[in-house]
C-alpha cells in the first residue's frame, strides 16, 4: 500500500471505522513507514483534542429569549388542519348518517302526497349542497369557516361529487321507481332528490377526502 | 417519567405549547454546544442556536413523527449553520472572535475565550490548546467543519451523519478523511504561530 492511499484512509483508521482487512493493510504499510506512523499519532491526538473540547454552556437567560420569540409567533398553520382533519371527517360521517336516515325518513312522506315543498322548508338545510350558502343555524365549521384548509377539502369533495353522481343516477331512478307513483310525481320532487342526492355524496366525498388526506399526507 | 422526543412532538401537535419547552430544555445545552464550535463565539452561537431552535418550532406542525426528531433537529442546525455562513461571507474566515486582534509586527494578541476573559498569563496550557483547536476548526470550510463537529463532538456515527446531512455514507467517510487531513493541517500551523509568540515572551 502506498503513502498516498494510506493517508486517505488514515483518518478512517483513527475513527475504527476500517474493515479487519482494510486496517490489516494499514498497519502493514505502517509499520515499515514513519512519515505515515507519525501522521497517524497526529491524527489520533488530533481527534483526542476535539473529542475534549470542554462543553461550553449557554449563557444565562437563553431559553427565556427563545420562548419570549415563539409567544408572538404562531407555529405554521398545519398545526389547525391536523386538529380539525380528524374531527371534520368524523362529523362528516355523523352529518351522513343523519342525511340518510332523513332520507328514510322522508321517503314515505313524500310519496303520501304531502307537497314536498314543506319537507324541503324542514330539511332545507340537510339538503342545501355543500358549495351553496347555507342557512345561518346550520353547523358552524361546515357551513361558515371558509378557511383556507376547508376551501382545499372541498376541492377534493367536488371531484369525488363528479364521481358520485354518476353512481347515484342509477340510485336516484331505482327510487323513484319502487316509489310506484300512481299519481303524477311533484314538480318539486325530483328536485328534492337531486339536492339530497348531492348533499349525501359530498359529505360522503368529503369524509372520504378528509380520511385519504389524513393518513397519506403526512 | 421520561417522554420520547417523538411523544412530546406528539403532544405539541395536538396543541400542548409546553412540550415544545420541554424539548428546549432537552436540547438547548448540546444545541448550544454545537453552535457554538461551529461559529467559534459566543454571540453567532447565540444567533445560530436560538434561530435554529426558532425554526424547530416554527415547523414543528409539520414534522413528520416516523422519522427521528434529533436528526432532523440537528439538520436544521447545519443548515441554518450554512446560512448564515452564505451571510457573513463578507467577514475573513480565520475570525475567531470580532474582538480579537493579530499584529504579525510587534503587537500583541487579543483572545476572546469560551469563558471568562482571563487575559493571557492566567490561562492554562490546557486552555491554550483548547483554544487553538478551536481557531483551526473555525478555518476549516464550512462542510468539513459540520462533519468533524458531528462525529467527535456530538459523537454521531457516520451513518447519524450521512441522515442528517443527507449524504451517502461513502461521502461522509470521504469528507471527514479530507476534513481531517486539513484540520491536522490547520492546527500544526496554529501551534507553530504560537509557539512563534510564546517565545517571544
Amino acid at each position: 500500500m502506498s503513502c498516498k492511499a494510506t493517508e486517505s484512509l488514515l483518518a478512517l483508521y483513527v475513527d475504527d471505522a476500517l474493515t479487519p482487512v482494510e486496517s490489516q493493510q494499514i498497519e502493514n504499510h505502517l509499520a515499515t513507514c514513519s512519515a505515515c506512523s507519525s501522521l497517524m499519532a497526529e491524527l489520533r491526538e488530533d481527534r483526542f483534542r476535539l473529542r475534549s473540547l470542554p462543553i461550553v454552556l449557554p449563557p444565562s437567560g437563553f431559553r427565556e429569549g427563545l420562548l419570549r420569540k415563539t409567544v408572538l409567533v404562531a407555529p405554521r398553520k398545519q398545526s389547525v388542519v391536523r386538529y380539525l382533519v380528524p374531527r371534520l371527517s368524523s362529523l362528516a360521517a355523523a352529518l351522513m348518517v343523519v342525511l340518510l336516515a332523513s332520507n328514510l325518513y322522508l321517503f314515505p312522506l313524500v310519496h303520501s302526497g304531502q307537497p314536498v315543498a314543506d319537507q324541503n322548508e324542514r330539511f332545507g338545510v340537510m339538503s342545501a349542497p355543500p358549495g351553496a350558502q347555507p342557512q345561518a343555524e346550520s353547523d358552524g365549521i361546515l357551513a361558515g369557516n371558509m378557511t383556507p384548509e376547508n376551501e382545499e377539502n372541498l376541492t377534493q369533495q367536488d371531484v369525488q361529487d363528479d364521481a358520485n353522481n354518476h353512481a347515484f343516477g342509477s340510485g336516484q331512478k331505482r327510487m323513484m321507481i319502487t316509489a310506484a307513483p300512481a299519481e303524477a310525481p311533484e314538480p318539486d320532487q325530483p328536485n328534492y332528490w337531486l339536492w339530497s342526492g348531492l348533499a349525501g355524496a359530498g359529505l360522503f366525498g368529503l369524509g372520504t377526502g378528509l380520511f385519504v388526506f389524513r393518513y397519506h399526507h403526512n | 417519567m421520561e417522554l420520547s422526543d417523538e411523544r412530546l412532538v406528539e403532544l405539541f401537535q395536538q396543541g400542548d405549547v409546553q412540550a415544545f419547552d420541554r424539548i428546549v430544555e432537552r436540547y438547548e445545552q448540546k444545541v448550544f454546544n454545537m453552535a457554538f464550535r461551529l461559529t467559534g463565539n459566543q454571540q453567532d452561537a447565540l444567533d445560530l442556536a436560538q434561530e435554529a431552535l426558532f425554526k424547530v418550532y416554527r415547523y414543528l406542525a409539520q414534522f413528520r413523527i416516523q422519522s427521528t426528531f434529533s436528526t432532523w433537529l440537528y439538520r436544521i442546525v447545519t443548515n441554518t449553520f450554512y446560512d448564515e455562513m452564505r451571510k457573513k461571507k463578507r467577514r475573513p474566515a480565520i475570525a475567531v472572535s470580532l474582538d480579537e486582534t493579530i499584529e504579525m509586527a510587534d503587537g500583541e494578541i487579543t483572545r476572546e475565550l469560551a469563558s471568562d476573559d482571563p487575559g493571557p498569563e492566567d490561562i492554562s496550557l490546557q486552555q491554550e490548546l483548547q483554544y487553538l483547536v478551536q481557531r483551526a476548526l473555525s478555518q476549516l470550510p464550512g462542510d468539513y467543519r459540520t462533519v468533524l463537529v458531528l462525529r467527535d463532538l456530538q459523537d454521531h456515527s457516520y451513518e447519524e451523519i450521512a441522515d442528517i446531512l443527507r449524504l451517502n455514507l461513502g461521502t461522509v467517510k470521504s469528507r471527514i478523511s479530507r476534513a481531517r487531513l486539513a484540520f491536522r493541517k490547520l492546527l500544526q500551523h496554529e501551534e507553530q504561530i504560537n509557539e512563534h509568540w510564546r517565545q517571544r515572551d
